[in-house]
């Protein structure tokens, strides 16, 4: 990095910190705290809830994915605009009617207190610990490509996250959460113009992409119906759709955002607008990765991403074995380099036999390629038993650092520290109210005053900021980061979602059904992760699903538990 | 600054501030959904 990328990096985050401590000066009660007074407009609350589902982790890893995997990461997210419309329909309105700080706080008026204990606990838990993810996931690729030391990075992003979350409360994370948007969009887009031009001149825009088509990196579509399919057409749209409505519905990082907004109207704008361009967002962060891995076929590659384990290897016993496979994949990458300019040529020239014949090389070279990068893999886990061998976390990242222009390295880690600190932040304010709310308020402090609630909502955020340091110092060997974060929500978002649905929608229904019901839910999505292989997007199924069914039936005449609904369900 | 009064519909509820009313924002929505959907799939047909 040189000093203009340092420049760069440090205005952009001394500007987020002093901004956020600036916006959220004012907070004398919990409104003010918690709910930003109730002031935000619509494309505050939107650019605020994009960019706390847009941790750094979606920036570092996607592009990756996009690289080994294909676009068809994509489909993931087809659930999300329909949940925005389910949302804005029923969730809005009526937690704005209730005047709640919390979507647990719903949870009570509905059922009971046990049941919205239950749901802020599952939160608390599952948050506490993605949060320390947020934070580690860019520290430990920062950490590696850099240099910097992992311990100092977790504490430095920690730490600038905890001052302007713990002054400012919600208007600090909003207001921050706007321009952190911002930052981000501007880094992805240079990313991309950057990529483009980096294509050799003989290569034109249209020629890459279908060289990334050829080599099956934009795949965004898939209606093959497989349970063990990870990301396909029907996935993505059903487990996608479970998955969004329980974390933009019941999940306060995301619930407190728009619950920010002025009105019922600007914080359903918000969530429709985050439905409408979320999509295509992640279209464009996809198709980054695929426009690397078409520069990639162009330029010598390492064979291993990560340099610290690439160096661990070359200082061990096996590092003869890694060079003849170095030697090896260089080979390859150059054989494979002239079937493309074959295939291009042939294009060119509409010679489709010959254009089939290259393609089928290529095709061939590139399993040769992949093989030889699974047996460096295998090298990389001898060497350090701890590792998982899996460098997809460090494919964008190499690739910013090594061909990106100076200042732009800059605003690209800029926009990682951005997005981590955006969804940090916004965690961290839902764990603090969470924690003040419906836990110290509703059982120990119930008569305190707002100045004395405000004081202590600001110690929560520290000492969750702290804990959050705390784990993301243990957290290892996660495979994909972004596919490790996924899949630890969806180990509890089914059954928070269960819990809601029935809320709002079965009024026969009382708190203690609900509470046993949730529990036979949680451990039903237990027992798939623990015991089948079944993808981690039907968890939200199963676990929502297995919530209402066994909620329902405890309430059946012989099996009834708990009062019936209170008249609050929309 | 908050917002003005808005117009409300004969449920009671505030107009959007585009379209006629909010289910026809909901529909926006839902439209633009299936309409990248089929655009995906036809770049994927098409550059596969």
């Amino acid at each position: 990095m040189r000093s203009y990328d340092w420049l760069v990096l440090v205005a952009s985050l001394l500007f987020i910190v002093v901004y956020g401590v600036w916006k959220g000066r004012r907070n004398r009660d919990l409104d003010g705290y918690i709910l930003g007074d109730r002031s935000m407009r619509w494309y505050t609350v939107a650019f605020s809830i994009m960019a706390t589902q847009a941790s750094a982790i979606t920036f570092i890893s996607t592009p990756g994915q996009a690289y080994v995997d294909g676009m068809r990461f994509v489909q993931f997210y087809f659930g999300l605009p329909l949940a925005m419309v389910v949302l804005s329909i029923t969730a809005v309105p009526l937690y704005r009617r209730l005047k709640v700080y919390t979507a647990y706080e719903y949870l009570e008026h509905r059922f009971d207190v046990k049941v919205r204990s239950l749901a802020a606990i599952l939160f608390l838990v599952q948050r506490g610990l993605a949060c320390g993810l947020t934070i580690y996931a860019p520290a430990v690729v920062l950490s590696v490509l850099l240099g910097w030391n992992l311990h100092v990075t977790n504490l430095v992003i920690g730490a600038l996250v905890i001052v302007y979350t713990a002054a400012g409360g919600t208007k600090a994370v909003s207001h921050t959460n706007f321009w952190q948007m911002v930052i981000i969009l501007g880094g992805l887009l240079t990313t991309l113009a950057i990529a483009v031009a980096l294509l050799p001149e003989s290569v034109s825009f249209t020629e890459a992409v279908h060289v990334a088509g050829r080599m099956g990196r934009l795949n965004a579509i898939d209606f093959s119906f497989d349970w063990n399919n990870r990301y396909n057409f029907w996935s993505g749209i059903i487990g996608g759709f479970f998955l969004a409505l329980s974390y933009f519905g019941t999940d306060q990082s995301q619930v407190g955002r728009y619950l920010s907004g002025q009105s019922v109207t600007q914080s359903r704008l918000g969530l429709l607008f985050n439905g409408m361009v979320k999509v295509p967002m992640q279209f464009v962060i996809l198709f980054v990765g695929a426009m690397v891995f078409v520069v990639h076929q162009f330029h010598e590659t390492p064979i291993h991403f990560n340099p610290v384990e690439t160096r661990r290897v070359e200082a061990s016993l096996l590092a003869g074995e890694f060079r003849v496979l170095q030697a090896e994949h260089d080979a390859l990458t150059e054989a494979k380099r002239a079937e493309i300019e074959a295939l291009l040529e042939a294009r060119r020239a509409g010679d489709r036999a010959a254009e089939a014949s290259a393609a089928t090389s290529i095709d061939s070279i590139h399993a040769q390629v992949l093989d030889v990068r699974l047996q460096a893999r295998d090298i990389v886990r001898q060497v350090n038993p701890g590792s998982d061998g899996n460098d997809v976390n460090y494919i964008f990242l190499s690739f910013v650092l090594a061909s990106l222009p100076v200042g732009v390295i800059g605003l690209v880690l800029a926009m990682i520290f951005a997005a981590s600190m955006s969804s940090t932040a916004s965690e961290l304010n839902a764990l603090a109210s969470t924690t003040i709310v419906d836990i110290y308020r509703r059982f120990w402090k119930r008569a305190r005053s707002d100045q004395h609630l405000v004081v202590v909502s600001k110690l929560a955020t520290v000492i969750w900021g702290a804990l959050a340091i705390l784990f993301a110092e243990y957290a290892n060997r996660l495979g994909s980061l972004v596919e490790a974060v996924n899949i630890l929500g969806s180990l509890f978002y089914g059954t928070i979602l269960g819990i809601f649905l029935l809320a709002f929608y079965v009024k026969r229904v009382g708190g203690t059904a609900v509470f046993l019901g949730a529990l036979a839910g949680e451990i039903a999505v237990v027992f798939c992760f623990v015991a089948t292989d079944i993808s981690f997007l039907w968890y939200n199924v199963v676990g929502c699903l297995g919530t209402i069914a066994c909620a329902i039936m405890f309430s059946l005449p012989g099996g009834r538990r708990g009062r019936p609904a209170r008249s609050v369900t929309s | 600054m908050r917002e003005p009064e808005r117009p409300t519909t004969p449920e009671g509820e505030e107009q959007p501030p585009i379209g006629r009313s909010w289910r026809v924002l909901y529909a926006i929505v839902i439209g633009n959904l299936a309409l990248l959907i089929l655009l995906f799939y036809a770049f994927t047909r098409a550059f596969s």
